[in-house]
């Protein structure tokens, strides 16, 4: 399966590479800087099957192509979005601070479905964000929380758009290869 | 040997060694080569394995910007440019000349994929077309051993170094302490037929090594005494004030954590070799003498290893907190060193640090490596040293095939450990807060057979009668900027006691 990532140059770029990789999923890499006409080029050349929004600096303004990828390519690519914020901020929601998520360890709590099928139970996560989803659109629903409520993941009502606010790769996320290993099975029955 | 050289190809290099059944003294047997660390152009590289020293490089290579120099040192040197003169040929500007190449080359920049700007042309491919252009006959000691900058930059440049500077190292001596042997090498240069010249010169380094174990060492100079100052180009306050603004980043989602730096300068009439003698350390440490003036460090954050036969494993290595051994009148008290090592393994907020590194390191490694291959092979675990007990982590690989040694260090060249992260983030809000530029941040040597070992440092500079180096601290989330600040300064004064204990007074 060919995946295109868009590098928002964060801390785990290639650790979520290799996961899709070790699943023998062709990854290709573009940096958030690209420029819109080239990440357009690329959609077309290289067909990918999904595209990834790799974590980063979360201050909008740091996000580069990330939102308007997304805009542009729902609907018709499957996205997973790693890191709500360019999710949220694609379909008009808004981003809060959260210390209480800052490089810790959260317990998540999620509905069973699509990328949390086979997880039973809450799970533990890393998760190295300092904002939270603070207004959720209402084309997403919350597919999993924090314990102390904070919105964990979201889902597109309509079309293939997941994201999460914890790192899957992370160390300390024993369920994140289960998460991508589901992420690759779904995207496979579009 | 001479057999070995004789049957040798053109552009291969072979190696001449006398191996000698004895530890002999490093550092001492360094003071002998180099006069006491005065030699311009003199090497040292020590760690708890090996040390190899050297004071006679073929070569020099450095680069300031976009401009570069390869400059022969001796005939050797003349004879290895000859033989690579054409190979410049991807440069923008290049111009040869007996004694030296030097041009330009303005680092490519294209929309490429993340992957292949890993192989777009920079300064790095005028190390690879030096570093890999003998192809070894056999495992050597050899290669290219050098400093590079932290990524430039528009802050103050007050110390005006190269952006990078770089030995061929032909010649050494290795002492092995583990094996406690020692080794007295000269690497043959197959440029030409007159291989048997090769070889006598060969053997005449080595003769010259050899006479030098019977020497005297030489003695130091006793310095002027003189008061020493240690002046900062940032005040405490205003170190203070960036550690703040870098918070407000971590609070508003822009960076993770960041080690911003300040540079300290303090006079300094101590002999050079005098001050490594008191930062040398039992893990790395290592002394530059180039033309511009003398590098010394000790006690590395991350370490950097890339070794192997056809396939090649890399091995990167971090050391995040410390803490004292537990000592009582010079000597290990085994209860009270346990009692370190339980507070080193405890401390919640150290702990989160040391896996939040370990997550970006090992992102830098799945850059590089194949898939399946990267892991963790140490986490959390206490290393021992002589003063020091420090909680380290490393993660191995084995590298992605079409890439080299010198992808790898280009691809972790900015270390989360001493920057922060996200790193490009962490560079960005540092540039636009410190004062003055870095100067060297790492220390590299790359072998013919595409072996690298790598450390990242901010080393001790010192020129005419000035040191300089730069001290940083850590802000991220939990940790407290006034104890950071205070650790930060008593690494300051602790480089400032080896300075003392150079003689500076």
């Amino acid at each position: 399966m060919k995946i295109l990532f868009i590098d928002n140059f964060g801390l785990s770029t290639y650790n979520l590479a290799e996961e899709f990789e070790k699943n023998d999923c062709e990854v290709l890499v573009y940096g958030n800087d690209a420029d819109m006409k080239v990440i357009e080029g690329i959609v077309k050349k290289f067909k990918p099957k999904l595209i990834v929004i790799t974590p980063g600096p979360e201050n909008e303004n740091d996000s580069g192509n990330s939102v308007d990828v997304v805009r542009a390519c729902q609907g018709q690519i499957p996205i997973f979005g790693i890191g709500l914020g360019c999710i949220i901020q694609a379909f008009d929601g808004k981003m809060g601070k959260s210390a209480a998520n800052h490089n810790r360890i959260v317990k998540i709590s999620h509905d069973g479905k699509t990328i949390f099928k086979r997880i039973e139970g809450s799970f533990s996560a890393g998760t190295y964000s300092s904002l939270a989803a603070s207004d959720v659109p209402y084309s997403l629903e919350v597919s999993a929380r924090s314990e102390n409520d904070a919105v964990m993941a979201v889902r597109h009502k309509e079309c293939f758009v997941e994201g999460i606010q914890f790192d899957p790769s992370s160390l300390l996320t024993a369920s994140g290869s289960l998460i991508i290993e589901n992420v690759i099975k779904d995207v496979g029955k579009k | 040997m001479l057999e070995s050289v004789k049957q040798a190809k053109i552009g291969t290099i072979v190696p001449v060694c006398n191996e000698i059944n004895e530890e002999i003294n490093s550092f001492e047997y360094f003071a002998k080569l180099s006069d006491y660390g005065r030699k311009k152009n003199s090497v040292l590289l020590e760690d708890n394995e090996k040390t190899f020293g050297s004071a006679n490089p073929c070569l020099a290579v450095t680069g300031k910007n976009d401009d570069f120099e390869i400059k022969a040192l001796n005939n050797l040197g003349k004879k290895f440019l000859s033989f690579i003169k054409k190979d410049f040929g991807f440069c923008d500007k290049v111009v040869y000349h007996k004694d030296k190449i030097y041009g330009k080359l303005i680092p490519a920049k294209r929309a490429v994929s993340e992957q292949e700007k890993l192989k777009l042309k920079t300064h790095m491919d005028i190390i690879r077309a030096i570093a890999f252009k003998f192809k070894p006959t056999a495992k050597l000691f050899c290669g290219l051993f050098g400093m590079v900058s932290a990524a430039p930059d528009n802050r103050e440049d007050i110390l005006k170094d190269p952006d990078y500077i770089f030995y061929f190292l032909d010649n050494m001596f290795v002492v092995d302490h583990k094996a406690k042997k020692t080794y007295f090498i000269a690497n043959a240069l197959i440029t030409d037929n007159n291989k048997e010249k090769a070889y006598n010169d060969c053997s005449k380094t080595i003769s010259n090594y050899e006479r030098l174990m019977s020497k005297k060492t030489p003695k130091g100079k006793k310095p002027r005494k003189k008061e020493l100052k240690l002046i900062y180009d940032t005040s405490n306050e205003e170190f203070l004030g960036a550690m703040g603004s870098l918070r407000r980043g971590i609070a508003d989602g822009s960076i993770l954590y960041a080690a911003p730096s300040r540079t300290a300068v303090t006079t300094c009439n101590a002999e050079p070799l005098d001050v490594y003698a008191g930062i040398r350390s039992h893990g790395s440490s290592f002394y530059i003498n180039d033309k511009d003036g003398i590098s010394i460090g000790a006690g590395t954050n991350t370490v950097l290893n890339v070794k192997g036969e056809s396939e090649k494993t890399i091995e990167m290595t971090i050391t995040t907190s410390t803490k004292l051994r537990g000592k009582v009148k010079d000597e290990i008290e085994k209860n009270l060193d346990n009692k370190f090592e339980a507070l080193l393994k405890v401390d919640e907020n150290e702990i989160a640090y040391n896996i939040m590194l370990l997550d970006a390191l090992r992102n830098d490694a799945a850059r590089i490596s194949l898939p399946r291959t990267r892991y963790v092979d140490k986490m959390l675990v206490v290393d021992k040293q002589t003063e020091f007990q420090n909680l380290v982590s490393s993660v191995k690989g084995v590298l992605k095939k079409g890439l080299d040694a010198l992808h790898v260090y280009a691809a972790v060249l900015a270390p989360a450990a001493t920057n922060g992260v996200p790193k490009t983030k962490a560079v960005e809000l540092l540039n636009k807060l410190e004062k003055e530029k870095r100067g060297f941040s790492s220390v590299l040597y790359v072998t013919p057979g595409n072996d690298l070992q790598a450390i990242s440092t901010n080393p001790i500079r010192i020129k005419k009668d000035k040191a300089y180096f730069s001290v940083s601290s850590r802000v991220f989330h939990n940790s407290s900027d006034d104890e950071e600040l205070e650790a930060s300064n008593k690494k300051a004064a602790k480089l400032l006691d080896a300075i003392r204990f150079g003689g500076s007074k």
